[in-house]
C-alpha cells in the first residue's frame, strides 16, 4: 500500500539543544530518528520520550519545555507531527531582554 | 517609510547608531528601553550575564512583536538589538528604540515591545555569580 514519503513512520529530524536542555543533553544538535505508532505518523510525544531515554538528565527540567518544529512553538501538551528532516527545537524557559 | 531593524549580535551595542536606524524628518519623538547587567540576584553577586539565543527564530519572533507593535500603535521606525554571549555587569544587553510622529505611540509601543520580548523570544540568560555559581534565569511566566 502506498504511504507518501512525509508521512511515513519513522522520520529523522534535526534536534536543537539550548540553555539547559544543552548541558543536560551534553550536545548542540543531533539527528535523531522517531517512529509514529499504530501507522500514524511520529509526533513530538513519541520525540519526547526519545530524547528523555537517550539524555535521562532532560528528565530534571523536561517538564518547563516546550518543543518548537520548524521555528513554530508546539503549546505544551499538544503533539505536532513530525515530518522527515524537520528542525525541532527544545526551548526550556526563556530569559531574554 | 516603516521599517523593522532587527539585530543578534555579539557586538557591544551602540545606542547612537541604533537610534540613528529610526530618525526620520518626519519623526517626533524616540523611544529607547536599554536592558543592563545588574550586580546582585538574591543576594548572590553577579559577575557576568551570559546570553544564547536560537537566532532564526529570535529573530522571527522579533520580526512578529514589530508587526504586533505597528497593528496597535503609529509608528515609523522600530530598531531591537540583542547582545548575545558574555555581558558584563552595566553593559546594555538589549536595546530597543522606537520612533513616531508623536510620542504616545512610541512610549506605550516600547514598553509593550520589551515586555513581549520577555515573553515570547527564545533568548536565555545565564547568570554567573562572583562564588563561582550560574543559574539559567527564567523570565517570569
Amino acid at each position: 500500500q502506498h504511504r507518501p514519503a512525509t508521512m511515513a513512520p519513522r522520520v529523522e529530524v534535526k534536534v536543537l539543544y539550548f540553555a539547559s536542555a544543552r548541558e543536560c543533553a551534553d550536545a548542540k544538535e543531533e539527528v535523531v530518528a522517531v517512529e509514529g505508532s499504530d501507522g500514524a505518523p511520529p509526533t513530538t510525544a513519541q520525540l519526547e520520550q526519545v530524547l528523555l531515554e537517550r539524555h535521562p538528565k532532560l528528565r530534571a527540567i523536561f517538564a518547563s519545555t516546550v518543543f518548537a518544529v520548524n521555528m513554530n512553538y508546539v503549546d505544551k501538551g499538544e503533539a505536532a507531527t513530525l515530518r522527515e528532516g524537520d528542525e525541532v527545537a527544545v526551548i526550556p524557559p526563556i530569559g531574554g531582554g | 517609510m516603516s521599517h523593522n531593524y532587527i539585530c543578534i549580535t555579539s557586538e557591544p551595542l551602540d545606542l547612537l547608531s541604533i537610534n540613528k536606524l529610526v530618525e526620520r524628518t518626519t519623526v517626533g519623538a524616540i523611544v529607547n528601553f536599554i536592558g543592563t547587567t545588574r550586580d546582585s540576584f538574591e543576594g548572590k553577586q553577579v559577575e557576568t550575564l551570559e546570553y544564547e539565543a536560537y537566532v532564526p527564530m529570535a529573530e522571527k519572533e522579533l520580526l512578529k512583536l514589530c508587526d504586533e507593535a505597528r497593528s496597535k500603535w503609529d509608528l515609523q521606525g522600530i530598531a531591537i538589538y540583542h547582545r548575545i554571549g558574555l555581558v558584563p555587569v552595566c553593559e546594555a544587553s538589549v536595546i530597543i528604540s522606537v520612533s513616531s510622529a508623536h510620542r504616545a505611540d512610541s512610549l506605550h509601543a516600547c514598553s509593550s515591545l520589551i515586555d513581549r520580548l520577555k515573553e515570547t523570544v527564545p533568548i536565555w540568560k545565564k547568570e554567573r555569580y562572583t562564588d563561582g555559581t550560574s543559574n539559567w534565569k527564567q523570565n517570569c511566566p
